[in-house]
């Protein structure tokens, strides 16, 4: 008698079934139309080989990271009705069963019904692995990667769920804050992390998110999981949160008051939390849309004010369960004081953010680019730095010169250049700071870095390549008159790679700078990989020996062109969403239009050429035998003589 | 049996029930009534071991109820709309119950559907109301608890259901001493069922009285004297209700009905009638001056 209501009970078992096995079923289905019947029909007929995949996820990934996201939380509201429906709750719990026990038969059967139909799909697939051939396509542990990992986010999702479920009395907000939830501790980091922009002058929001932190979220990390590698640590720790969260819903399950049904929350304590934590994501939210948007300071605040409020009133409503709510003033003003408490907490700067430099002996190499993607582009890829004491000291003057100059206090996107500042000190710490400035405010010390040796060495890959690999060298006209030629003979690629070397080195700061079209793009193949840069009109060590060995027609000449119009850039209504047949056809019907035919005149003009939303003056080239047309751009400083006097 | 002490239970910022203390004996029928939102269901949940009181204590057989299988599974609660697991059958539910309720008696189960005409392989949520009701109480009876908790039983019920159930729930008391604690809002439904009855108003529990005891206890007595009327009647009796019409005198009044009669009737009274009352005129006496809790009760 006694052991019928042991932790076992037959009845309740076949009623989890009933209630939720349509779950597995359909789960099972779908997989059998992502996997097998996929493979089938893919490798049956000899097809497979044209087709790319990594693992058993590049199949369909789309719809099997949906059913892996969204199976387990369904599967968990479906299961967990009992909770969340007055009557229904009322009966479970009025039946002779101790809550321990309801929830281990309820969560362990449900988590059942999850895998089955994994395991059985990776079972089919194992069943057709000899069949199909499929070694030929990928290796067998492949499908127990596959396996496991499928598994593994599954029940991740759905212990989330499952957890969530015993602090909620209504489904929908179960499934919509397990969401919320596993997309939090990011979430809440990258908002963080944006905000603190506006607060510490030089924190950098994107080097601080690309420290590999998705794992944080597991959401993140299933929706790429078909490229997603998982370390040991993050494998442990997952499984470390599936068993903290089964014990924490066992808990809350023991606590959770019967009559709370139907509330959104049902313990009172989480209610502030939730209402504050809504209201303060949203506050960051707002910064986020205004502020990038917009970027200066009003705007800033607006979407300060208008993010609480709007959250406010959000966690209000979900709260009170109705759009028709009695805003409880109070606590929105206490709120409001706590912000800006915390704010000027934060503008006193007790850590010495902003003013922290490190000091020259304690630097051992320093990183500094325009802008933070030049620095951890690619991971496995070794960084380069300025070791030499001089460059050291010229980083750090600009970096000094930055911090006591007002004029980029903020991030703000009015200024479009970034300095990324990144210290490598001596004791293994980093310091790393991120400006917005206007560099033209800074010019001499730019100079001072940018044409260093050591910065143009580090900078350009040219110098890092083995001369004796390169297999080729291609350069392109780049231009709508196609040329190619390439450089084929050994002598001749390691003298063109040494013109090149040459140019780079005695570059200045100003060239760089430029913005006109390059004459041609070149591309040094090495065994390893390609390389690509631009012939500029200012080198001219390329220039004379491209010349000297003939292969100098490669750039477009006056000679390829029929004739260009040119007008002033105020004087017509252009803009660069329209198409090149259209703005041509504006500058054709033009009245102060300057038609220019000369040769001399046209090839003038090319080597001043830049993309014309970033000159003064618009220009059309015709071609000789091609019917297109290129629109270009050249500057009131670059503009020939002629131009100036004929268009005024 | 089934005790309750002291129990208070706070639901959204109001105490729904207040201090309640309620004995109720095995084998007694007990009436919880009250009006509307008094706070009978929340008591009955409490009682049931669905909701735990914030206070007091709730002791059936010397332990207590909440989280206490080897309790519960002695105690069956009809809700005041019987719930029944999705898309069960009336079947299948019996097997879910025969498998939770240790006692679940198949031959008493058998013999309610046969005499309530059940069709057992149809889904109960097709059911009518009245019939879902017929099937809670066949589960419950078959369940063989030591006590029945029934919230507002009678209610969406005809005549001649009600009746059935009556008859069954007596029956089932009296063959195996089963204790019953119902709820209604009307006196009238249970008055003919109940040995004990207690009145809710505000998650208080305001009175609670045995049935018996009031109805041999309290008397409307009319009296008319040649001269006035004797003082010394007054003392075997507790009056709670004196009105005089002309020469003669309404008294409601509780004492021993022999004793107050051969007093009265030493004196040579030209008319003496001692009548019993109705439980409904009873309650009105008692309760004049919680007047409004009762009166919603007896409408």
């Amino acid at each position: 008698m006694q052991s019928k209501t042991s932790l076992i009970n037959k009845e309740i078992i076949k009623s989890i079934f009933r209630s939720v096995g349509w779950v597995s079923i359909l789960y099972f289905l779908c997989l059998i139309f992502i996997l097998p019947l996929n493979m089938f029909i893919l490798f049956s007929n000899g097809q497979g080989q044209f087709y790319y995949y990594d693992n058993l996820f590049s199949y369909n990934f789309f719809y099997q990271a949906a059913l892996m996201i969204g199976i387990p939380v369904i599967l968990s509201m479906f299961l967990f009705r009992f909770l969340q429906v007055k009557q229904y709750s009322d009966f479970i719990h009025s039946l002779p069963i101790k809550r321990t026990s309801i929830f281990h038969q309820y969560t362990l059967l449900g988590y059942f019904i999850l895998i089955t139909p994994i395991v059985l799909i990776a079972g089919v697939i194992l069943l057709l692995y000899s069949p199909l051939e499929l070694n030929g396509y990928f290796p067998l542990t492949d499908i127990f990667e596959w396996l496991g990992l499928t598994i593994l986010f599954n029940t991740v999702f759905y212990i989330a769920g499952v957890a969530v479920a015993m602090i909620s009395g209504i489904s929908i907000v179960q499934g919509v804050l397990t969401y919320i939830a596993l997309l939090l501790p990011l979430g809440l980091l990258i908002l963080i992390s944006y905000n603190l922009q506006y607060f510490l002058f030089g924190f950098s929001a994107e080097y601080i998110l690309q420290n590999k932190l998705d794992f944080i979220s597991p959401l993140v990390v299933a929706a790429q999981i078909n490229y997603y590698s998982l370390s040991t640590i993050q494998l442990v720790l997952y499984i470390g949160l599936i068993i903290v969260l089964y014990f924490t819903a066992l808990f809350l399950y023991k606590k959770r008051n019967v009559e709370s049904v139907s509330h959104a929350l049902v313990f009172p304590i989480l209610k502030p939390f939730f209402k504050y934590g809504v209201t303060f994501c949203m506050m960051l939210l707002g910064v986020l849309y205004f502020g990038e948007m917009q970027g200066d300071r009003t705007w800033v605040m607006i979407g300060y004010i208008f993010g609480a409020i709007l959250g406010y009133l959000i966690a209000e409503m979900v709260l009170q369960k109705s759009w028709r709510i009695t805003v409880h003033l109070k606590g929105f003003i206490l709120y409001c004081a706590a912000i800006i408490c915390l704010v000027v907490l934060l503008k006193m700067d007790l850590m010495f953010f902003e003013k922290k430099m490190p000091a020259m002996n304690e630097i051992e190499s320093v990183h500094f680019s325009e802008g933070y993607y030049g620095y951890y582009l690619e991971e496995d890829q070794e960084q380069y730095s300025l070791k030499e004491r001089d460059n050291i000291h010229f980083v750090q003057q600009l970096h000094k010169s930055i911090l006591n100059n007002h004029e980029g206090k903020r991030l703000d996107s009015r200024f479009g250049d970034s300095a990324f500042f990144a210290y490598k000190l001596k004791n293994g710490k980093k310091v790393v700071r991120e400006y917005k400035i206007d560099k033209k405010n800074y010019e001499g010390m730019y100079k001072l870095i940018f044409e260093s040796e050591e910065y143009k060495i580090a900078t350009n890959d040219i110098f890092s390549i083995n001369e004796n690999e390169v297999s080729k060298i291609m350069i392109h006209s780049n231009s709508i008159v196609d040329k190619i030629t390439s450089i084929n003979k050994h002598e001749e690629k390691l003298e063109f790679i040494k013109a090149l070397k040459q140019d780079i080195l005695t570059s200045k700061y100003e060239d760089m700078q430029e913005m006109t079209n390059p004459y041609a793009s070149i591309n040094i193949i090495t065994d390893k990989d390609d390389i690509y840069l631009d012939w500029n009109y200012y080198n001219k060590e390329v220039e004379a020996w491209l010349n000297n060995h003939g292969y100098s027609d490669v750039r477009l000449t006056g000679d390829d062109l029929d004739y260009a119009l040119i007008v002033k850039k105020d004087a017509v209504e252009i803009n660069d969403r329209q198409s090149y047949e259209e703005i041509r056809d504006t500058i054709e019907k033009s009245p102060n239009k300057l038609k220019i035919e000369k040769t001399s005149d046209l090839e003038e003009t090319l080597v001043k050429t830049r993309p014309f939303v970033d000159g003064d003056y618009v220009i059309v080239y015709y071609y000789k035998d091609i019917n297109q047309v290129e629109i270009s751009g050249i500057s009131a400083k670059d503009a020939p003589e002629f131009i100036k006097n004929n268009l005024k | 049996m089934m005790k309750m002490i002291q129990v208070r239970k706070k639901l959204e910022n109001t105490w729904a029930v207040d201090n309640v203390t309620i004995h109720v004996a095995k084998g007694s029928i007990y009436g919880l009534l009250g009006s509307n939102g008094a706070g009978k269901t929340t008591l009955l949940k409490i009682m049931s071991g669905i909701y735990l009181q914030d206070d007091g204590e709730v002791i059936f057989d010397g332990n207590q109820v909440f989280e206490n299988p080897s309790n519960k599974r002695r105690i069956f609660f009809i809700q005041d709309s019987p719930y029944f697991i999705p898309q069960y059958t009336v079947k299948q539910m019996a097997n879910f119950y025969s498998q939770i309720y240790s006692r679940w008696d198949w031959e008493c189960y058998e013999a309610l559907i046969a005499s309530f005409e059940m069709n057992t392989n149809k889904k109960i949520h097709r059911f009518s109301k009245g019939i879902q009701r017929q099937a809670a109480f066949i589960f419950a009876l078959s369940a063989k608890p030591d006590v029945l908790i029934l919230d507002e039983p009678m209610d969406g019920l005809d005549p001649v259901l009600r009746k059935k159930i009556k008859s069954l729930i007596i029956d089932e008391v009296a063959a195996r001493e089963m204790t019953v604690i119902i709820s209604s809002h009307n006196l009238r439904e249970v008055e003919d069922l109940c040995d004990t009855i207690g009145i809710m108003h505000k998650g208080k529990l305001i009175l609670e009285k045995d049935i018996d005891d009031l109805k041999s206890d309290t008397h409307k007595i009319q009296i008319a004297f040649k001269g006035p009327v004797p003082p010394v009647i007054y003392q075997n009796m507790k009056v709670l209700h004196k009105e005089k019409r002309g020469s003669i005198v309404l008294l409601i009044a509780k004492g021993d009905e022999e004793e107050i009669s051969s007093v009265i009737q030493s004196y040579q009274p030209i008319i003496f009638d001692l009548l019993h009352l109705t439980l409904e005129e009873i309650f009105i006496y008692e309760m004049e001056d919680v007047g409004y809790a009762v009166k919603n009760i007896l409408n």
